[in-house]
């Protein structure tokens, strides 16, 4: 008999420590898809693209010595509200600089946790809650940063430069990035080639590609989690109230939801967007936000249709829980793994719509948006203006799509490995 | 269901398995599932596949149809004689000919095992239109009384009905019909009746049983019920871990089992009558396919275990057409024989205080 | 079975009722005043030239701009009311903002004929000569009674009449108002002559504008932009265009055809050739051939549909490097002299690059639902009866799989539809197809209302009966689905 008791306490040692929870096991899942992890890392070195493009490409010197006297316009022109206009590029800049100093402190808050509790669960809870302490740090200064009052002069650094080295008199001495011109400037050679000066050539209106791209990166990156985010919250909320209240509610919901849904979403955010005399970014951001909810309302109802019969909710309703409790700490977890994977690739398709907007004519102007870039391309058919956009959103859908469907996979009970 | 002893080893043998070895080869390894498996069905009569999940029962009878899927299966060594040809000899095309026709299965799930877009009637005749050459009229003839055989009321109108108009019971019924239509020597059940309730269950293996004995054929029936084994079953095999532990006659095997396997599994049903108690259970779990240990795949959950059982046990007759595949059968029965004697010793001696 | 398509049809009614009702909140509710962009192409913000006010005034009285949206309080303006904003025009303390008087104008404008009472009160009664005279400058157009059959173009006899007697009238106010002294108009006549007319007028409309409760009930309710669209669209009319001043519905239709047909052929080709593909991906799954079909349509997938236009329409038809294809439109432009063969042997070449943009993406996601369908309907244990059945693999995969497996692709249909026709707009505008797509998009820049309107609820119809379509082609493949 000694062998088969042997055998029974390992397993139970084995059972002891493992003790998963659903999320560790979606992660564990989502680990083993290769592409899956390879398009999420390479969505994170976007990320850190659109953060750092300043590092990259900037007008604004690092170092200026003239006369002696030496500046470093560039950190100033970070939070410079008349040089960067849009809200979302000092968002993105308030990010590179807290990105450090954040990611470090999470990094030895982990480390620390690790060495100091032992036990799983409290130790994640404590992480979590530096993980939100340090992300309301990064937006209360951005606000503060957005409240803070600006005025600095626009200078020509680069021109400046160029024309101290041919005249003896004065004396400048600088660093530049690495592609030293901002998204806005112009005055260079109208569809100019690839070329060793402008590595993605030049566009109709004078201004240099490469640097566009790069800033476009922010732009596609932003539209899509903000507008994602909308439609999300509104989605659950509408949903969650359907699914769980049944009824009347659920009736009146269900039909606005076919109503919505049979009303080509294209058409109407193009007639709302045309009808704004200036479409900015938030424009368009919120109008995706409030036309795309539908998608999302319908599978949050069904989650919930699904998960307000079974018993662990009736043993909630017995324990006497508020309402507002059991549907949003109870079942609502529960039913977010088909939101997630819909939001990932709601991103991807709302930078599609935002890209197509813009080559539209109707996106904003002001921002320098990939889908601008290729209605110029298709206005003057320019290669360079046409693939480089184009290959641009292509991969940024394609890591997208991959990672959505990873997620997909790793959700689903049957592909376990 | 014959009595009568003499006359079983004399019908002739439709089909028998000589060491068949079929294994899978996944990522995790290589699962030797049924691994060296020898039994015996005779004409006419039902044989019983006995064992836990896992033991690779379905697999030997998917093997005999060729139906393992061929990526990561394999039928790796053994034959399979069916009426003397090796079914492992045989190509795709020829074994086409032989399924359904000489030999028909049935499934477990009788919930899925129809196809949902296609009538009741349409399903049963596409088996005849595949096989014999008869007109589409005929065929439906044929459908209408062979659902009116497996006992369907209305056969007329039922036989117009998609499968999800009909209850498990009836499905399982639409499904025999199915296998039988071209009346087929020798019959897969892979546990027909797990699904079901048990009163419908003893419906369903009457049913079985009628048929067996107006047509000939002969039955394999796997299940892990031994009830089901006692209301049906000529001859039995106990398997283990893809291997035979003990084959015999059903009445040898009930009266007189020697494995400690299948000891331990009559030990474990729960008896309803003697006294109370601890139910009796066998220690450990099945070991996984992918590792069984060489030699004896129970050594790990049998108390009688040496260093011995490290050698695979060769099959020992215990009595006339009764094999054992152990090295201590002996010594359990021994132990056994000595425990059984003390219980009824108790017991007479509580009956005497009363 | 027709029961329930008749049943569907009466339930679209009232999801129909539902879509107009927010299109018309969109097109009315949206930022920035409908018809003041339009009035910046026409140039009537200021008070320019009689005739620029004019034509923007009659634009306005086409879509009923000058109507309030929801509910009418007009027929109870008092005398403050209009002295006030009349006030606010003539800016005599020059506090008022030009903003503002652009408004007041506009107001005073759109009150039409409910303002003639009060007016006429101003007229007779007011202090302020500059108001007297402001009041009578607008009787001669708040006055004016508007024309029968609203700016269509086939009217009936009576319509007609009625026209005539309306035009009469209007003729006869021309140069019936004074200037205040100093303002030089050759039109003008004297302050007594110009009172004198009005009064004389006035006595003999003076019922017209002493409304009963019932007419003041249905003012308040009907002769709004809501109750007039909601009336138009009953009756099906569209109304007109402003562009072209052709009826909406028969411009609409026009393009419809040529929408139409792109869109079915590209449903269409994207059935035909996914289902097949999707069988042979999922029996030859995770063969090499397959791994790569499947990368192919995974990028397929992620390509914007605008970037593959593009890109097709400057690699094969500009001429670099090969002009295989023309550059736009739906079909050469002397097709008369063709036969049919060659006619639609002329469309397919120019719609071959079109079809290949649309049909691209919705063949990408199809097929893989189709591949994924069949996969999980391959394991399934009907299938494993089928073969155990001793039926050939072929019959298996064809018969008894595929079967099986469409049913999740036909639901899709409902979901593709609106994308297609959504989509259409972009594949329309590179390509020059003259199709509803392009000229909605067109519309939007231009602010043609009834065109924008109009083409989303058709839009909406088109979808709505696409998903009908869907469910019934469902409920043929699937015997589970029964009509209840």
């Amino acid at each position: 008999m000694s062998k088969a008791s042997t055998t029974n306490a390992s397993v139970q040692n084995a059972h002891a420590e493992e003790d998963l929870t659903y999320g560790d096991i979606v992660w564990g899942q989502l680990r083993k898809n290769k592409y899956a992890i390879y398009s999420l890392y390479l969505l994170i070195g976007l990320f850190a693209v659109a953060i750092y493009a300043p590092l990259l490409a900037s007008d604004r010197p690092f170092i200026w010595t003239q006369d002696g006297v030496t500046t470093y316009p560039w950190f100033s022109s970070l939070f410079d509200r008349n040089y960067f206009e849009n809200g979302v590029d000092i968002f993105f800049n308030a990010l590179m600089v807290a990105s450090l100093p954040v990611i470090g402190t999470w990094y030895a808050g982990l480390k620390y946790f690790q060495q100091s509790e032992p036990r799983k669960r409290p130790r994640r809870r404590k992480i979590q809650r530096l993980t939100f302490a340090l992300i309301g740090l990064v937006f209360a200064s951005y606000i503060a940063l957005l409240a803070m009052p600006y005025e600095k002069p626009y200078r020509t650094y680069q021109e400046d430069y160029i024309a101290a080295q041919e005249d003896d008199s004065v004396s400048i001495e600088a660093t530049f990035a690495v592609i030293p011109f901002g998204y806005r400037k112009t005055g260079f050679k109208s569809l100019d080639k690839p070329s060793t000066e402008h590595w993605l050539g030049v566009d109709q209106s004078t201004r240099d590609v490469a640097v566009r791209m790069l800033y476009g990166t922010r732009i596609a990156l932003s539209i899509g989690v903000i507008a994602v985010s909308i439609y999300v919250t509104i989605g659950v909320f509408i949903g969650s109230m359907a699914g769980f209240f049944g009824g009347v509610v659920d009736l009146v919901v269900v039909r606005f939801i076919e109503i919505f849904m049979s009303i080509p979403s294209l058409f109407v955010i193009l007639t709302l967007l045309a009808f704004v005399e200036k479409p900015s970014i938030f424009h368009i951001m919120m109008v995706i936000g409030l036309l795309r909810w539908t998608g999302v309302a319908r599978l949050v109802r069904s989650e919930f249709l699904r998960l307000r019969n079974l018993d662990f909710v009736n043993a909630a309703i017995a324990l006497g829980f508020p309402t507002h409790k059991i549907i949003f700490q109870h079942i609502l977890p529960n039913a977010l793994g088909p939101v997630l994977v819909n939001a990932t690739f709601g991103v991807a398709s709302a930078i599609l719509i935002e890209s197509t907007l813009s080559f539209l004519g109707l996106g904003d102007v002001s921002v320098p948006s990939w889908g601008q870039t290729l209605s110029e391309g298709y206005a003057t058919s320019a290669w360079h203006l046409i693939l480089t956009p184009g290959i641009a959103i292509f991969i940024t859908v394609s890591l997208l799509n991959q990672l959505g469907d990873g997620v997909r996979s790793a959700l689903d009970p049957k592909a376990r490995k | 269901m014959s009595t009568e002893t003499d006359t079983q080893t004399e019908k002739p043998v439709v089909l028998e398995l000589k060491n068949l070895q079929t294994h899978f080869f996944t990522d995790m390894g290589v699962a030797r599932s049924v691994d060296g498996v020898s039994y015996k069905v005779h004409e006419g009569q039902t044989l019983g596949v006995v064992g836990e999940s896992g033991c690779g029962k379905s697999v030997t009878a998917l093997s005999i149809m060729g139906l393992i899927p061929r990526p990561p299966g394999k039928i790796v060594g053994g034959e399979i004689l069916f009426e003397g040809r090796d079914l492992t000899k045989l190509t795709e095309a020829e074994l086409r000919k032989i399924r359904g026709k000489e030999i028909a299965m049935i499934f477990q799930e009788p919930m899925t095992s129809l196809n949902p877009v296609y009538t009741v009637g349409d399903q049963i005749m596409e088996m005849m239109l595949n096989h014999e050459d008869i007109t589409e009229l005929e065929a439906r003839e044929r459908a209408i009384k062979l659902l009116e055989e497996v006992g369907i009321p209305s056969p007329e109108e039922r036989v117009d009905n998609y499968p999800h108009n009909m209850s498990g019971g009836m499905r399982q019924r639409v499904m025999i019909a199915m296998s039988l239509a071209c009346s087929p020597k020798l019959l897969l059940a892979d546990e027909p009746t797990t699904a079901l309730d048990v009163t419908i269950q003893a419906q369903i293996l009457d049913l079985m049983n009628k048929l067996q004995k107006e047509r000939n054929t002969a039955i394999v029936m796997i299940t892990h019920d031994l009830g089901v084994v006692a209301e049906t079953c000529d001859h039995v095999v106990v398997m283990y871990a893809g291997h035979v532990a003990e084959k015999a006659d059903v009445f040898s095997l009930f009266e007189n089992p020697c494995h400690p396997y299948t000891i331990a599994l009559f030990k474990s049903i729960p008896d309803l009558v003697g006294k109370g108690g601890r139910l009796f259970t066998i220690d450990g779990m099945v070991p996984s396919a992918y590792n069984f240990p060489e030699g004896c795949r129970f050594q790990a959950r049998c108390p009688f275990a040496t260093e011995q059982c490290n050698t695979k046990p060769p099959m020992e007759e215990v009595e006339p057409e009764h094999f054992v595949a152990c090295h201590h059968w002996r010594e359990a029965k021994a132990y056994y024989a000595k425990e059984d004697a003390k219980e009824d010793a108790q017991q007479v001696e509580q009956e005497g205080a009363e | 079975m027709l029961t329930y398509i008749i049943k569907r049809l009466a339930l679209m009614i009232p999801t129909f009722l539902a879509i107009s009702l927010i299109v018309f909140a969109v097109v009315n509710f949206a930022p920035g005043n409908p018809g003041a962009k339009q009035a910046g192409a026409e140039g009537g913000q200021q008070a320019n030239t009689g005739e620029q006010r004019e034509s923007y005034r009659i634009f306005k009285e086409q879509f009923n701009l000058d109507k309030p949206v929801l509910l009418n309080f007009r027929y109870d303006l008092s005398n403050e009311d209009v002295s006030k904003v009349l006030s606010d025009i003539l800016n005599e303390n020059g506090e008022i903002s030009p903003a503002l008087r652009i408004v007041s104008q506009e107001t005073v404008e759109n009150w039409g004929r409910y303002a003639v009472p009060a007016l006429m009160d101003i007229l007779n009664t007011s202090d302020n000569v500059a108001m007297r005279a402001l009041a009578s400058q607008r009787l001669t157009i708040n006055a004016r009674k508007r024309l029968a059959g609203e700016f269509r173009k086939n009217l009936t006899a009576e319509q007609k009449a009625e026209n005539k007697i309306i035009a009469a009238e209007v003729a006869s106010f021309k140069g019936t108002y004074f200037m205040v002294e100093g303002a030089e108009d050759k039109n003008a006549i004297s302050e007594v002559e110009s009172k004198a007319f009005w009064n004389t007028w006035y006595e003999t409309n003076k019922e017209g504008f002493a409304y009963s409760s019932t007419e003041k009930m249905s003012i308040l309710f009907f002769d709004t932009r809501f109750a007039k669209y909601w009336g138009n669209l009953i009756r099906l009319d569209f109304g007109v265009s402003h562009l072209d001043k052709r009826p909406v519905l028969e411009k609409v239709f026009s393009k419809l055809k040529y929408s139409l047909s792109l869109a079915v052929t590209s449903v269409l080709l994207a059935y035909l050739i996914s289902l097949p593909l999707g069988i042979w991906s999922a029996v030859n799954e995770n063969s090499p051939s397959d791994r790569f079909v499947t990368l192919i349509l995974f990028m397929l997938y992620s390509l914007p549909s605008f970037f593959v236009g593009v890109v097709l329409l400057n690699f094969f038809t500009i001429g670099s490097p090969v002009q295989w294809f023309p550059t736009a439109g739906f079909e050469s432009i002397d097709t008369s002299e063709m036969t049919t063969l060659e006619h639609l042997k002329d469309i397919a070449w120019h719609l071959f690059l079109p079809i290949t943009c649309m049909t691209y993406g919705a063949l990408a996601a199809l097929s893989r639902y189709a591949r994924t369908g069949l996969l999980d309907t391959i394991r399934a244990d009907f299938i494993r009866t089928a073969r155990a059945k001793g039926l050939s693999e072929g019959v298996v995969i064809i018969k008894h799989a595929a079967r099986n497996g469409m049913i999740p692709i036909i639901t899709l249909l409902g979901t593709l539809l609106p994308v297609l026709i959504g989509g259409s707009v972009v594949i329309e505008v590179i390509f020059g197809i003259p199709g509803m797509g392009k000229m909605g998009f067109e519309a939007i820049m231009l602010r043609d209302y009834n065109v924008i309107m109009a083409i989303l609820l058709i839009a909406s119809s088109l979808t709505l009966i696409g998903m009908l379509i869907s469910d019934l082609l469902l409920a043929l493949v699937d015997p589970r689905i029964t009509f209840d």
